[in-house]
């Protein structure tokens, strides 16, 4: 099973430079705005490394080479589950050489450095879309799914900013202060460890459900 | 004699094509043949045996065994070549070698290294470089090197050169040497059949039309050639398939010793190639 982990690096070499580019691009780019930079780098790198490793997979038709060989769909099905982690962690790393980068050449812009919060985040939007998407790319494919992966994708974004400007809205403002009230009052690893059990938990259902798709899936 | 292959009353339905219980089995240390024209169900036979479509009934025994409960042992014992490359296509033969190996427990560089040098493949080619005669060659060695008993290919030969096609034969011919192989391999194009084929299945329209040792075949059928006189309603039905024209006819009969009794001494019977048996059995009855 980690075969077709290292094999779905493998296949990405070329990307993975890319993501770092992207990166570097971000940390100029998101100049502007606080906080966020660390997490918007990481959720788009493993979003793109993971639909770029399916899509590879599409586009050679591989999935057939795959489950010719002697491992189980379970297995195949576990390797992309478990291959978040993976980009995650390779995704921060990328992040955190791009601002050392820019800092130790003394570049002359604000850099954020990733701290608990942003892994914390990250983990959670990373798995909640890819609880929802990897079902649908086992199901129909990845093709098929990249529509909807956009849209969901972009939604991503948009809701976030849709909550943000609830919050400077006085009808709605003392509720959401209510709430981050409550948040406030736990230590950020209690935060932290709630954030990535609900992550964990999404993923294993969401993982049930690709599992139950994938045994039947033809090819 | 063990069976290394054995499929009994196979079944699989989709929207516009049935594959109508099918049986067959390949003993250890020969090769079957597996023929019909394009569209007859070979691929969907080899991909059902492979696990990649799912049965609707029937059985499936690789090494005795059943293809699903013991899959992945199966495959460990087990090579593939499909008719169309499916390796990444952007990665090197060397590095698609080192992605595939890590899954065969007994994978073995040597006899990698062996082919490679054998089919004049270099290892730091991208995949997407290669001809198409060299990325078959490249799929036999990879399919080998973990030393399968029994190797599964899906039109291995199609749009090949004659001489690429022939250094093909040629392997699985080397490849049974070892008694304990077997190669079963789908094909179109007969002559590979008469080069190496000890069995030949022959499938159209979703089912078995016949699966016999190549030699049984080549001595029971015949080409029967005679005067249109011959033929009333009755005799015509020891024919296959039959083709008429103003001056006689030629017809495929399963059955030499049959066709020579009913017609004694009026007829000519010639021996059939295997693309004669196809052809007439696919086209049935035709005038001209």
């Amino acid at each position: 099973m980690y075969n077709l982990i290292i094999k779905d690096i493998l296949v990405q070499k070329k990307s993975l430079l890319f993501a770092l580019g992207y990166c570097f691009f971000l940390v100029f780019a998101f100049q502007s705005l606080e906080g966020v930079t660390p997490i918007a780098a990481s959720t788009v790198v493993v979003y793109f490394l993971i639909q770029n490793s399916f899509a590879y997979e599409d586009k050679n038709k591989s999935e057939i080479i795959i489950n010719s060989l002697p491992i189980s769909r379970k297995e195949i099905v576990l390797a992309k589950y478990l291959s978040i982690f993976v980009y995650i962690g390779l995704a921060i790393v990328a992040y955190m050489i791009a601002t050392l980068t820019v800092k130790v050449v003394r570049v002359p812009v604000k850099v954020e450095f990733p701290d608990l919060k942003d892994v914390t985040i990250t983990l959670l939007l990373v798995s909640l879309m890819n609880s929802i998407y990897m079902p649908i790319i086992f199901r129909i494919g990845y093709l098929k799914a990249k529509i909807f992966n956009m849209v969901m994708f972009l939604l991503f974004f948009f809701i976030p900013m849709g909550v943000a400007s609830l919050y400077e809205n006085p009808k709605y403002s003392a509720g959401i202060s209510d709430i981050t009230g409550i948040i406030s009052s736990f230590s950020d690893w209690q935060i932290a460890a709630l954030l990535a059990a609900i992550s964990l938990m999404l993923l294993f259902f969401s993982y049930s459900i690709s599992l139950g798709i994938y045994k039947n899936r033809e090819f | 004699m063990e069976n290394i292959l054995e499929v009994t009353r196979l079944k699989k339905s989709f929207k516009d094509f049935t594959l109508k219980d099918i049986s067959f089995a390949l003993p250890r240390g020969y090769i079957m043949g597996f023929i019909g024209p394009n569209g007859a169900g070979k691929s969907t036979t080899i991909k059902l045996i492979m696990n990649l479509l799912k049965k609707d009934g029937g059985q499936i025994k690789v090494f005795d065994k059943d293809h699903i409960k013991y899959e992945k042992e199966i495959k460990n014992r087990i090579g593939f070549v499909y008719d169309e490359n499916h390796f990444y296509e952007e990665l090197t033969t060397r590095e698609m070698k080192s992605v595939i190996a890590p899954f065969y427990e007994s994978w073995d560089d040597k006899t990698f290294d062996r082919y490679m040098k054998h089919f004049k493949l270099s290892t730091n080619k991208k995949i997407k470089e290669l001809s198409k005669g060299m990325k078959m060659k490249y799929s036999l060695a990879m399919a080998l090197s973990h030393n399968p008993e029994l190797l599964i290919m899906d039109e291995p030969t199609s749009g090949l050169d004659p001489i690429v096609r022939s250094e093909l034969l040629d392997i699985l011919g080397d490849l049974i040497q070892d008694e304990n192989k077997s190669v079963f391999f789908s094909t179109h194009i007969t002559s590979d059949l008469d080069k190496v084929a000890d069995f030949v299945t022959f499938i159209h329209d979703g089912s078995i039309i016949l699966s016999a040792t190549k030699d049984d075949i080549l001595d029971n059928y015949g080409i029967v050639k005679g005067g249109m006189d011959l033929l009333n309603d009755q005799t015509q039905k020891v024919f296959i398939g039959i083709r008429k024209n103003n001056y006689g006819f030629e017809g495929l009969v399963d059955d030499r010793k049959k066709a020579r009794n009913l017609f004694r001494d009026n007829i000519v019977i010639d021996k059939p190639s295997l693309e004669d048996i196809m052809v007439y059995t696919v086209r049935g009855d035709q005038h001209v």
